[in-house]
Parts: structure tokens; sequence; C-alpha cells
């Protein structure tokens, strides 16, 4: 399973304390988003990645913390999150 | 110990700061976004949740909120505004009046802790639940209790795990 | 009578205009006489949202009366009102064209007052005690009231632009408010409402003679009135602004990008405070206390 975003102009993102708005344009939604779902959105515009390859560009700027448990599996519970609420794309 | 591992603590000991920031990437199954959906007349929450079911939208109240043992009235705490949160009621409301803002002596009460609720967390649900019928969550039986845990809910700190879960729910606490 | 000679008004509230007709007489008497100081014209003649109180059935024209209401956007599942509260069945329908049809600005359910060229915005459900400051503060000196029941926001600017119709007091707020304000300024009283007795209060004439002027917003508020509590008040993070001001807001998941930045303009303007309090002198102690603060 791969993940894909839309351009970086097609999002609006605003942090707001320890959240971020993201209005995406397309939809016209707005969500609220934690850290860790706006640097993934960082790494995934016009660009698909599986979730192996978005953990290692994570992990080459951050230390990650996935509360004990698998950092894959956060890391694709995230994902999944995302494209449930039409922020990113799954590409198969 | 390898020389590796030395050399880190050596920076460390220096006071060197790390140079990649800690990203907190949340729980499986606690919601990291929030999303308001147009409904008729007035708003309306949706949340989405990882789930087992991956990529399913779970029902915004399923997201959890852990809270491990809870020290009462333990100590000065501040929250994100620098108000001294200590002389705060359970709602977490600072006491208005005489010299200004956030005043109130402190009480200086007791320290007294209180175990965690059985299954190491709350749904959101529970919570708007015990809002709406005054019910105590399945395994509580103590008000003393649940209020510290209230307390503690109500007092979570940005990056804490269920803060995006209480903030979800904020409207209808 | 046939449709285009009923009796009617138009009325003109904030930026919106509406078209008021209804068969039965009185309904339009009553709001003429409540509505006496609001301009009954448009520049051109045009007006944004017609409302008719019609009858329910032809027999309930003159049999029992009650009316139903016809509008261009439309209430649905709405038991009849008796004729004695078609004044109310109007102002209902007015509502729900703002709510529903509106798009000039974000609306938001919501109070607000202005102080000089700054105001303030009170939020939170139904119930929880933002109508009741907004009233008292409408007739306290120095403040300015731009609307009880919506807010409008600019899409442009940090501009809140008033909506200052007739201040719908309920049940114990309308006591409060009778030993604050001039009787002249009360409509009728109205009992057996589904909200129980409601009535009327007149914003001051000058809130009616400004209603085309918007003000500066500079704070944010989320009233609470409970029995017996002692004042109290905590900061709301931008979080949790931005999730009560959208939620409240009816149109602004509609309205695109400009309804995001209109929120946005606002939180980023305007801090945002929790308040509570158990009595109307606490409640406005409390309020202005945090408004000198704010805008010191």
């Amino acid at each position: 399973m791969r993940y894909r975003a839309a351009a970086r102009d097609a999002y609006v993102v605003r942090p707001v304390d320890d959240l971020t708005l993201v209005y995406h344009r397309p939809s016209g939604m707005t969500h609220v988003v934690s850290p860790a779902v706006v640097a993934i959105l960082d790494l995934l515009h016009e660009r698909t990645l599986g979730i192996g390859e978005v953990c290692e560009q994570l992990a080459q700027h951050h230390d990650l913390d996935g509360e004990g448990d698998d950092i894959a599996r956060v890391v694709g519970a995230r994902l999944d999150e995302m494209a449930a609420m039409d922020i990113i794309d799954r590409i198969a | 110990m390898t020389d590796e591992r030395k050399s880190d603590e050596m920076e460390l000991a220096a006071g060197k700061a790390s140079r990649r920031a800690l990203l907190r990437l949340g729980a499986v199954a606690a919601p990291a976004v929030v999303t308001l959906r147009p409904a008729w007349a007035t708003g309306g929450y949706h949340g989405g949740g990882g789930g087992g079911g991956g990529g399913a939208t779970t029902s915004l109240a399923m997201c959890q909120i852990p809270i491990d043992k809870v020290c009462d009235k333990d100590g000065k705490g501040y929250d994100a505004y620098g108000y001294d949160m200590s002389t705060a009621d359970d709602e977490g409301m600072v006491a208005y009046g005489g010299g200004g803002y956030g005043g109130g002596g402190g009480s200086g009460g007791k320290t007294k802790c209180y175990a965690p609720p059985p299954k190491g967390y709350y749904y959101g649900q529970e919570l708007v639940d015990y809002q709406q019928s005054g019910r105590l969550p399945d395994g509580i039986y103590s008000t003393k209790q649940f209020d510290a845990h209230l307390k503690y809910i109500k007092n979570l700190k940005p990056g804490q795990s269920g803060f995006t879960c209480l903030t979800s729910l904020v409207h209808k606490l | 009578m046939i449709a285009d000679r009923w009796p009617s008004r138009t009325l003109r509230i904030g930026p919106a205009s509406f078209h008021l007709r209804s068969p039965f007489r009185r309904v339009i008497d009553e709001v003429n006489a409540l509505y006496r100081n609001y301009p009954a014209e448009t520049a051109d003649g045009i007006y944004d949202y017609a409302v008719s109180a019609v009858p329910s059935s032809p027999l309930r024209r003159w049999v029992k009366p009650n009316l139903r209401l016809e509008c261009d956007f439309e209430p649905f599942d709405t038991l009849p009102l008796p004729v004695d509260l078609g004044m109310l069945g109007l102002e209902m329908g007015m509502n729900l064209q703002m709510a529903v049809g509106y798009r000039r600005h974000v609306v938001v359910h919501a109070a607000s007052s202005a102080n000089g060229d700054k105001a303030a915005l009170l939020i939170g459900d139904s119930g929880a005690g933002k109508s009741t400051l907004s009233a008292l503060l409408a007739y306290r000196e120095g403040w300015r009231h731009l609307g009880d029941e919506f807010a409008l926001l600019d899409l442009h600017a940090p501009l809140l632009h008033p909506f200052p119709r007739p201040i719908s007091l309920k049940n114990a707020s309308i006591t409060a408010m009778e030993a604050r304000a001039p009787a002249d300024r009360f409509g009728p009283v109205l009992e057996g409402t589904v909200k129980g007795t409601i009535r009327h209060l007149l914003p001051p004439g000058a809130a009616i003679d400004k209603m085309e002027t918007p003000a500066e917003i500079a704070l944010v508020v989320a009233p609470h009135f409970r029995e017996n509590a002692a004042p109290a008040w905590r900061p709301m993070t931008r979080t949790e602004t931005y999730v009560r001001l959208a939620a409240s807001s009816t149109n602004q998941a509609l309205m695109g990008e400009a309804g995001f930045e209109a929120v946005w303009r606002c939180l980023a303007h305007a801090p945002a405070f929790d308040i509570m309090y158990g009595s109307s002198d606490d409640a406005l102690e409390l309020f202005e206390t945090l408004w000198r603060k704010v805008t010191a």
C-alpha cells in the first residue's frame, strides 16, 4: 500500500498551539491534526511512498516515539487515517 | 559499552543538544485527525481513527485518553499559559478575585494518589456518558478517583497522549 | 385577499433584508410595533429573503387560526404555530434564512458587543449564558449591542458585522433585564412557547442606528452561568477556540477557503477565555476586567 498527497499549494497549513489546522483546497474541508500528521504530509506532496519509506524518511529528521508500539504500525495507522479523511490518497 | 555509545554520552555530557526533534506519532487507535464536517444548520463533528481495520473511520467517541496513576494536588502545576493550576478547582478553573488574576491561596492539601482506570484509558464516549448521565464509567467505583482522573484529563497538555481526543470532545465536555 | 395584497413589511437588520408577509393582519401589526425603529426599505427596493406566515390549511385561516412558514429556505418537520405566536414564527423564519441561506459573511451562533471600534464575541451552547450577557452589555455604559443570536464574520478582515435584531429573552433572563432596561423597549410577553416564556428587548436606539458599522474583533469569550458559582475564568487554547467557533458556525465549512481564513483571522486576532459566574453583576465585572486586560 502506498500513499500520495496533492501538491503543496493544495493545502493551507497553519500551526495553532500544539496542533495544526490543515485546509484542503480540493475538498474544502478543514482538519485539526497532530504534529505527526504534519510531518508525514510534508513528505508526500506529489510523491508516492510506502509505509517503510515514510518511516525511514521521518527517522532522518526526527526521533520517533510510537508510545511503545511498533513504529511502522503506528505510522501505518496515521497514513490510513489521513487517507480515510481524504487528506491524502491511497495508491495500490 | 560500544565506542559509539560512549561518544554519544560524551556529547550529552558536554551539553550539546540533539540535532533531531522528537516526533510523537501517537497511538494506533487514538485519532490524530479531527474534521468538522458541515451538517444541517449547525456544524457536526467527525473524527478518523486507525482502528484494527486499518483505514476504517471509527467513531470519534472511541478515541482513547490513557491515564496512569494520578496524584491529586501534587505540588504546583502550571498550564500552558503559565497560570498556577494548583489552586484550580475540579473544573480546572482558576478562581478570580482579590489581588488580580489567578488569585486564591494554595490550599496546602495533602497529596493523594489514585489508581488508573482498569483498562488504563477512557474512551471519549465514557466521558460524554458521564457528562450526560452522571454515571461513572465501568470499573470505577470511587467518585474521588474519577474526579482525580477528570482533573488530570482537563489539564492535559499539548503533546500528551489523549490531548487530541480531548480537544475533539471539548464541545461535549 | 390574494397573496400579493397581504399585509407585509420590509425589514432590514444589519446587512440582510427580509420581506415579511401574512394574511393575518395582527401578525404584521405586531411586527410593525416591535420593529418600529428598524429600516423599512432597502436601497434599491430589492430584498434578500421572503418569509411568509400562511394559514396551515384553508380552514385555519378562520377557525382556531394557526400558521406555518413559507420562505426561500424552508423549515421542515415543524408543527403549526397558533396565530398569537405568529411574530415568533416569522422570527424563526428569518433565523433560518440567516443560518442556512446567508453567505456574505461567516455566520456564527454567537452574541457580540462593541466597545469603541473593537468587539467581543460571546460563544457557547444555547442556554449557557451568552444571550443574557449580551443583553446586560446592551444596556451597559460604553457598549454597543451587535447581536444576540448571529455574529457575522467579515471575509476579508477581522471584523464583526452587526445583526442587532430585537434581543430574545427567555424565562429568568426576562426578569433580570426588566430591572435594567426602560419599559418601552420591551415587546409583549409571549407564553407557552417550546422554550418557555419569551419577551423581546429592543437594543438601544444607537445599536439600531449603527447597524451598518462593523467593529474589529478583539476578544472571544465562552460564558457559563451556574447557580452560586464563584467567578472563575481560564484561557482557551487556539485549538479549542477553533473547534468551538467552527462548530458554532452554520456556514463556515460551506464557504471554502474564504470561510477558513475568516475563522483563522478571528483566532489570530483575538485571545479567548472561558468564564463562569453565578450572578449578572459578577458576569459583567469579570467580563469587563478581561476586556480591559486584552485591550490595554
